[in-house]
């Protein structure tokens, strides 16, 4: 009897981890050409068809990777440098009764916004502030969730930031968002989709009632790679670049020059010893020091970061002579005629309105001392392409008729809600603050066929560097159109199934972990909501055939069972511990006693004290929070890779 | 500034912390220095004695060694807490007559079966003889055939396909390495307290003014001596054998042709069946039995679904190895091949799901015994042979207790 085996040699191998979606990955592509150019022999493999199950540490440096192709054929791969690229996975601490179906990660929540029909109605809790956090809730406001609360811990964050950009702040801000700097207390089911979230703040306890919550983060500063153990030449890079660029460029930017960076060094440690290695070496020197140095430059926001200075609901004089000197705001033009406002005060690392203008009127700035647009405001004809291009909407369109009573704004048109021309609008400031109200103006000819993504306003004049959102009015009728006009729910491709005895409706063709997010009976067990099943925990019986919900597709008919729980799943259920580990029961005390009496434990010590990770899940659920947890008993191990072995449960076929 | 103390040993797993506690009973003062990070990060120990059938290890004197109730004699009095024994008798009960400390590490009757092909008549001479000695030295053994094999290996999915036959002894034990450790370890380490239990070492050096060392760890990094009144114990590892050959030259303390070093293969498998055991199975060169800590018959957080099997992969020359031939036996075809055999032709799995895996590599010295180096003002002696099951462990430390004292 024979098991196919396939031995190999690389330098370089970049591998998938479980959960990883569109493979290769900017950061993939970036240290295999990297590598490549200089000569290493390289190995990417992850994504369809090509699984890979694990990696063992060498004795020296370097590791064995191990990858099962689609014909079952196992090959067992020597590297003397190993990256995983690992999925982004950030849960917070754990508190009291949050391991329930109610929190989801952030991967989970994009996949359900992208793919399904979820409700997410009446409020959503957000836990982090990051740019992805923010976007997120913008995202959920703009599609008409009334509620929406991005929630950041209150320690470890200093002066109450946000630790996203200030323009996804403010655009957040604008839409009705708030954002709550609160400690997380607790988590319990109110009714069959309404859970409270109690957190705490210090003028005390308050409940959100929220129909889901999803965990963002960051919750802790994150280098830029990690390499476990120190010397192993094993290397762990995040994911954070999504499949479209402009969806999230900030994730982009990151991923390709942290890859830029760990590439480098790479080679570096790799060929040491080439003599003959000199222009290489150099052009090596070049990239690296370019990718520190841009790495620098995106964090550069945080070091100058800008706070819009109020005084009540209005500008201070200074605030506004701030904003009005920035490099990306007119100076003149805009009381003459239309022009763009860039207002992106802080240095972020974002391009986009640069490369949508056709003019050439914005260009960024990579002069590490001004880091901020540049508008050449002569130039700017305001054709509008920057402002739908711009996804924080920082930019907008503006002619102040200082001399009129009113001027004319136009904005970047995100709500649900069609305005109508001469329709009354409250006015916003950057905080969301009513400033008064304003009247839909028609848009100037050359900006028609913009007129589903722009909306121009008239706005006092002595408002016009306030005001930067509007909201409808709402009338006492408005409630009502709601229940003449709603739509109906039927969704014509659905199909009858069979759901633990009884028949429910869902969408053909699509996961039955989705479905039961789509029903409302999405369990703890489906949190994932796998590309690729490797969590291994959302089984179900489909038909008398056990299958995992998150790789099975709904189709007419099937009979659903779910798998009769594990005790510790039902203790998990009943008791609001702390939960860390769900497939070993393991909560936050238990983490904790195992460090009474002892000092300064290894991460392996503790691993076999605590069997955190070693569950069905392969940590996949638990090795964020177990990390907040260590972070908390004073064992920072942030530079911990989890390399046991395997990554996911690996089911072999011997021939 | 130079610390005295009376003993200096230097290691890691269970034989220095064994060693400190013996010395400190007698009012010693000790410090032990480990170079590794994680203290067990050699993984030294075994959790029961392999019998390793490479090495023709089965005979009757190991098999009368491994009683449990003679092991856990060995064990108890080198333990600082209770330590537990769970009988074969009293498996299935959760509720003992006594009180039963269901965390203390355990040792474990079981019994252990080595299953081979009835064709293989070799083997089979080998069991009857070996069922004779049994007989005589009064342990209880069988020979089996066939269905009565179903009946015992762990994890037999009850269906048989091939003709096999099987020996099996009634009183055999393992035990709770783990437990053994983070016992002894949080034990020790409170004793001793950080000055003297010092981790994360580099560059330890010998000399005629002491022993010199550089502290990695954040609280205490830079560079420490100390003298030792009484002398100093190296606790040979494979870890350590770089550095023992360096510091200690010319001394009696080398590597022989005959002592090898030996790569075992640790996998945890997923069993489709829930796990007897009660007992242990062996085929050809895998030991298979269910992975369990503390009582059996404790179900909370039991996990009765994990198969371990162990294999050795490798014996090589000590004096000949390097990492590089183990990298390329680590996890080969012919363990996959292997354990592919077992799953198929032995439990009758279709297919087999890997849940984990690690490697460890152990000296088989060809003698176990203490060296000692006299060019020192103080006494430094290497040990060999403190590694693997623990009863093996208790007896090197015996003899360095009974040398010093």
């Amino acid at each position: 009897m024979n098991l196919y085996l396939r031995e190999g040699q690389f330098d370089v191998l970049v591998l998938s981890g479980p959960r990883i979606t569109s493979w290769p990955t900017v950061g993939a592509n970036q240290i295999s050409r990297l590598c490549a150019d200089v000569g290493l022999k390289v190995g990417v493999f992850g994504g369809a068809g090509v699984s890979v199950r694990g990696v063992l540490k060498d004795e020296a440096a370097g590791g064995i990777a191990f990858i099962e192709d689609s014909q079952k054929r196992v090959h067992r791969l020597e590297a003397k440098a190993i990256v995983k690229i690992s999925s982004q996975n950030h849960f917070p601490a754990p508190f009291s009764g949050w391991r329930s179906s109610a929190l989801i990660p952030y991967s989970t929540a994009k996949k359900l916004i992208e793919e399904s029909q979820v409700n997410w109605s009446p409020s959503v809790a957000i836990l982090g502030s990051g740019n992805k956090a923010l976007r997120l809730g913008s995202y959920f406001l703009e599609n008409g969730i009334e509620n929406v609360y991005c929630i950041e811990k209150t320690k470890n964050r200093i002066d109450q930031r946000t630790t996203g950009w200030e323009v996804e702040k403010r655009r957040f801000n604008i839409l009705g968002g708030k954002i709550l700097f609160v400690s997380l207390k607790g988590l319990s089911k109110k009714t069959s989709t309404i859970w409270e979230l109690r957190v705490e703040d210090e003028l005390g306890v308050r409940v959100l009632e929220v129909s889901r919550i999803i965990s963002v983060g960051p919750f802790y500063d994150r280098p830029d790679f990690l390499e476990y153990p120190v010397g192993s030449m094993l290397f762990s890079l995040e994911q954070t670049a999504s499949v479209n660029p402009s969806d999230d460029i900030e994730g982009y930017y990151l991923e390709s020059e942290r890859a830029r960076m760990l590439g480098t060094r790479i080679i570096k440690s790799i060929t040491v010893q080439a003599q003959d290695n000199q222009v290489n070496k150099a052009k090596v020197e070049i990239e690296s020091k370019s990718a520190k140095s841009r790495l620098k430059q995106s964090a550069a926001f945080e070091e100058q970061s800008f706070q819009v200075p109020f005084e009540g609901k209005w500008l201070t004089p200074q605030g506004k002579k701030q904003i009005q000197s920035f490099a990306g705001v007119p100076q003149s033009v805009h009381q003459n005629r239309l022009v763009a406002f860039a207002e992106c005060i802080e240095p972020i690392v974002c391009n986009l309105c640069e490369q949508s203008c056709p003019e050439r009127a914005i260009q960024i700035q990579r002069n590490p001392k001004n880091q901020s647009s540049f508008l050449k405001e002569v130039d700017c004809t305001a054709c509008g392409k920057c402002l739908p291009a711009c996804p924080s909407g920082a930019i907008h369109m503006g002619h102040d008729r200082g001399d009129h009573l009113n001027s004319t704004l136009i904005l970047k048109q995100t709500q649900q809600h069609k305005f109508e021309e001469g329709e009354f609008v409250s006015l916003l400031n950057r905080r969301s603050d009513l400033m008064g109200k304003g009247r839909i103006l028609p848009l100037p000819q050359h900006l028609k066929e913009y007129q589903f993504s722009l909306i121009a306003i008239e706005v006092p004049s002595h408002l016009f560097w306030d005001v930067r959102g509007i909201r409808k009015i709402k009338s006492k009728y408005d409630e009502m159109d709601d229940l003449i006009f709603s739509e109906s729910s039927q969704n014509k491709n659905q199909v009858a199934i069979i759901l633990e005895n009884e028949k429910r409706l869902a969408r053909d063709g699509i996961s039955l972990g989705m479905a039961f997010f789509e029903m409302g009976h999405n369990r703890l067990e489906d949190s994932l909501l796998c590309s690729d099943g490797s969590c291994g925990l959302c089984d179900v019986e489909v038909d008398g055939v056990r299958q995992l919900a998150c790789q099975t597709k709904v189709r007419a008919g099937m009979n659903v069972k779910w798998m009769s729980q594990s005790d510790i799943l039902n203790k998990i259920k009943e008791s609001p511990d702390r939960w860390v580990c769900v497939c070993q029961g393991i909560t936050q005390q238990d983490i904790a006693d195992c460090f009474k009496g002892s000092s300064n434990l290894s991460i392996e010590s503790t691993l076999s004290r605590v069997p955190v990770g070693q569950g069905r899940c392969h940590g996949q659920l638990c090795e964020e929070s177990f990390r907040e947890v260590l972070s908390e008993c004073g064992q920072l191990k942030q530079d911990w890779i989890d390399w046991r072995f395997p990554w996911r449960d690996w089911v072999i076929y011997p021939k | 500034m130079q610390h005295k103390t009376d003993i200096v040993l230097i290691g890691t797993g269970l034989a220095p912390l064994i060693s400190a506690m013996g010395f400190l009973s007698h009012g010693k003062q000790v410090v032990i220095l480990n170079p590794e990070k994680d203290y067990f990060s050699e993984n030294s120990e075994f959790s029961l004695d392999p019998l390793n059938p490479v090495d023709s290890e089965l005979t009757i004197e190991k098999i009368l060694e491994n009683k449990s109730a003679d092991v856990l004699n060995k064990i108890k009095p080198f333990f600082p807490g209770i330590v537990e024994y769970s009988g074969l008798q009293n498996t299935k009960n959760k509720e003992m007559e006594n009180f039963h400390d269901e965390m203390a590490p355990h040792v474990r009757e079981r019994a252990r079966i080595w299953v081979y092909q009835k064709q293989d008549l070799k083997q089979k001479e080998f069991f009857e003889s070996l069922y004779i000695k049994c007989l005589d030295n009064q342990i209880k053994s069988q020979m089996l055939d066939s269905y009565q094999v179903l009946k015992f290996f762990p994890g037999h999915s009850g269906i048989l396909t091939e003709d096999l036959s099987g020996f099996v002894i009634d009183d055999f034990c393992d035990y709770d390495v783990k437990r053994f450790r983070q016992g002894l370890y949080d034990f020790i380490q409170e004793k001793l307290g950080p000055d003297r239990f010092i981790n994360d070492l580099s560059g330890i050096e010998l000399s005629s003014k002491g022993i010199k060392y550089y502290s990695r760890t954040a609280e205490k990094r830079g560079w420490s001596s100390l003298m030792p009144n009484d002398g100093v114990y190296v606790f040979w590892t494979p870890k350590l054998t770089q550095w023992i050959l360096k510091e200690i030259k010319n001394s009696n303390s080398k590597i022989t042709k005959d002592d090898h070093l030996v790569l075992w293969e640790n996998w945890s498998l997923v069993s489709r069946e829930r796990l007897d055991h009660s007992i242990i199975g062996c085929f050809e060169d895998l030991i298979v039995r269910s992975e369990i800590d503390g009582h059996p018959g404790y179900d909370a957080h039991q996990n009765h679904y994990r198969l371990s099997v162990n294999r050795p992969v490798m014996k090589v020359k000590a004096e000949e190895y390097s990492s590089t031939d183990l990298d390329k036996r680590v996890a080969s075809i012919e363990s996959f091949e292997q354990i592919s055999r077992l799953c198929k032709n032995v439990l009758n799995w279709e297919k087999f799901s890997i849940r984990s895996f690690d490697s460890q590599v152990v000296f088989k010295w060809h003698k176990n015994q203490i060296e000692s180096y006299e060019k020192y003002p103080f006494p430094v002696f290497t040990i060999k042979g403190c590694e693997g099951p623990i009863p093996t462990v208790l007896k090197s430390v015996k003899q360095v207790l009974e040398m010093s004292l």
